[in-house]
């Protein structure tokens, strides 16, 4: 069945752009419906888990629209980033992953998720949240910056 | 680690990462699946069914005038009697044809009379007149003091038992209408012969007159002096004024757009909410502007039945166990214990939730009659319905999907709703079922559009109520009689 099937990854992709589990699953069960209302349009181009997603992004992306996401600058704190233990990465999993995305302001989330997960471009990314393209590279660094340093912290934890 | 390895770490932990299909979101998309389709069923079914309504009124009204046309054409045509009437003219201005000056004598006789032939009529006093329905040319024959009305002058017996004469004078068009309540047209003249005696005038239009065995009218005549005032040519104006009561089952629809609500949201209402029976009743004036139009002014209350069941899982119930025990260690010395535990429990909850949501509207409507009133009649209403206040007891899922008490509070939560929904639109179509002279039965399948939602205009989402029933009730004339004069 279509929804058991790709129910779960596609709740991931929610989660990531929804700051509860409740919120994430509006915004998958809003994806579906158009899932099923629009199933006729799938052309067999690509792959049909690719088109599933856009689907849902662009869901989530209209929901976060509503929420108005303002693009806030923070100031991370960058003194040791890039320095991380590769152990601590090996040690890292998914659910602490997603807990620390799900920690970075709306801004950061947003474009690091539409950047490095879904494989979006600046410019693409500055078309679909009319932003300039400069801002969602900047939002990307600092995005990056934000969970190196989270990560570096678990890093010294574990160290500990 | 360099940001591109960095970036590859995170999109191949997390590109297939499952977090586990979530099954209750299954089962929202299928409720909403098939609410939408139930939706457009209803939609569907309730359009048909007006269509169906409208189009059988349509029919019954065409066939009935049909059959009642065709039943006075028949009657005419078969029976080979004729109709004489002779006015004398007291007025010696006989040149002119369209001033018969006083009908003297009716010369009726035994019901089966000769009728003088229109052959005999001096062509310059031969009055023509058109059978519109039968294509037939009719004449009407007049002389200084006879005026002479062939059986085949009849030009329709109409619903209303009138029989309508039609005439024309210096192509002037004008009719002589016969009422009688007698379905039998032998029984007309009689009565006619008597009131034209009775109201022989003088008339300055001979066409222009109209009589009946109990009202004798003449109108468009400048009356002569010393000649009692007559009344219009239109006849006996409607004058009635009727009292209706009603009740009826209503069912309700509902609409929703979310405002700045999760989408979420709304789903989850429609998922919770059902059971929109309801009924509504109310009283109401109604009071004829003219022949075929009345207005309508009363007070409706109606009701909308909801209900709103709730399923909480992992619902903890904390139970404290309070044990008091009694050790009686010597006569006198008794010892109690008390010992407090706790017992949690965990399971799902449902709760179930009854709401009531009541309106009191002032409808004013405007009512368009057809028909014939002695046996079935048809009115097509439309007009405002002001409210004057609503009052809801229940409760609803707030955002954090938590039942809470609908409250006319002011506000911007989910259960801030308005105690005035302000003016909605509200169609009908009736048909009324005479039961005696003054009492009808009526049945009028109606709907209600509400412009204004029930929550107030800062809330998270618009919800509107269109209410749709079929009112069954009865209508008395408070005032029966027609009006004679103006």
């Amino acid at each position: 069945m279509l929804f058991e099937r790709f129910a779960g990854k596609m709740l991931t992709v929610c989660l990531r752009y929804s700051t509860d589990r409740m919120e994430a699953e509006d915004i998958l069960q809003d994806a579906f419906i158009k899932v099923y209302k629009n199933l006729s349009q799938f052309k067999f181009e690509g792959s049909f888990e690719g088109w599933i997603r856009r689907i849902v992004v662009n869901t989530a992306l209209k929901n976060c629209q509503k929420k108005r996401v303002k693009f806030d600058e923070i100031k991370p704190d960058t003194s040791n980033a890039g320095t991380q233990d590769p152990l601590v990465y090996t040690h890292l999993n998914e659910a602490e992953l997603m807990k620390m995305i799900n920690c970075l302001p709306d801004g950061y989330k947003l474009v690091f998720n539409l950047h490095v997960i879904e494989g979006y471009s600046h410019e693409e990314i500055a078309a679909m949240l009319n932003i300039k393209d400069s801002t969602s590279r900047s939002q990307l660094v600092k995005a990056r910056r934000y969970l190196q340093n989270e990560i570096q912290k678990i890093q010294k934890s574990i160290a500990v | 680690m360099t940001d591109k390895l960095f970036d590859d770490f995170v999109k191949d932990k997390l590109k297939s990462y499952d977090s586990g299909a979530p099954m209750h979101v299954w089962e929202r998309i299928r409720e909403k699946d098939k609410s939408d389709k139930k939706g457009f069923f209803f939609f569907r079914r309730y359009f048909l069914t007006g269509i169906a309504l409208l189009a059988l009124t349509g029919i019954a009204y065409l066939t009935w005038n049909a059959v009642s046309n065709n039943k006075n054409v028949k009657d005419y045509s078969t029976k080979n009697e004729k109709i004489k009437i002779q006015q004398e003219n007291k007025n010696q201005n006989s040149t002119e044809i369209n001033k018969i000056q006083k009908a003297q004598n009716i010369n009726t006789g035994t019901e089966k009379e000769e009728i003088g032939k229109a052959s005999n009529i001096p062509a310059d006093n031969q009055l023509q007149t058109e059978n519109v329905e039968n294509k037939n040319n009719i004449s009407t024959s007049v002389n200084t003091s006879t005026a002479v009305i062939k059986d085949s002058d009849l030009k329709y017996r109409n619903k209303f038992n009138q029989t309508v004469f039609n005439k024309r004078v210096n192509n002037k068009q004008s009719s002589i209408t016969f009422i009688t309540e007698d379905k039998n047209p032998d029984l007309v003249m009689p009565s006619v012969k008597t009131v034209v005696k009775e109201w022989a005038l003088n008339f300055t239009d001979p066409a222009a007159f109209k009589f009946s065995k109990r009202n004798f009218n003449i109108g468009n005549v400048p009356q002569p002096n010393n000649k009692p005032s007559c009344p219009t040519i239109s006849g006996p104006r409607r004058n009635d004024l009727y009292i209706e009561v009603y009740g009826s089952p209503d069912y309700t629809l509902r609409s929703f757009s979310n405002t700045s609500a999760f989408n979420g949201y709304v789903a989850q209402r429609k998922t919770t909410e059902d059971n929109r029976n309801g009924f509504s009743t109310g009283v109401r004036i109604a009071k004829n502007i003219n022949e075929k139009m009345l207005l309508k002014a009363g007070f409706n209350y109606s009701q909308i039945n909801e209900r709103l069941r709730v399923i909480n899982e992992n619902e903890k119930q904390l139970t404290q166990i309070i044990t008091i025990r009694t050790i009686i260690r010597a006569p006198g010395d008794t010892l109690f214990i008390r010992d407090t535990t706790y017992f949690e429990q965990t399971g799902t909850r449902y709760r179930t939730f009854y709401n009531r949501y009541r309106f009191i509207d002032l409808p004013i409507m405007f009512s368009y009659e057809f028909g014939n009133p002695d046996l079935l009649s048809f009115a097509i209403n439309a007009g405002p319905v002001i409210n004057i206040a609503s009052f809801y007891k229940g409760s609803i899922l707030d955002t954090g999907y938590n039942p809470v008490q609908i409250t006319t509070a002011k506000g911007s939560a989910a259960n801030n709703w308005r105690h005035n929904i302000g003016i909605g639109f509200m169609g009908s179509i009736a048909v009324y079922k005479r039961m005696n002279e003054r009492l009808q039965v009526f049945a009028e399948p109606y709907f209600r559009y509400n412009f204004k939602p029930v929550t107030q205009n800062s809330n998270v989402v618009n919800q509107r109520y269109f209410i749709s029933g079929m009112q069954l009730g009865l209508r008395y004339n408070l005032h029966n009689e027609r009006q004679r004069f103006r």
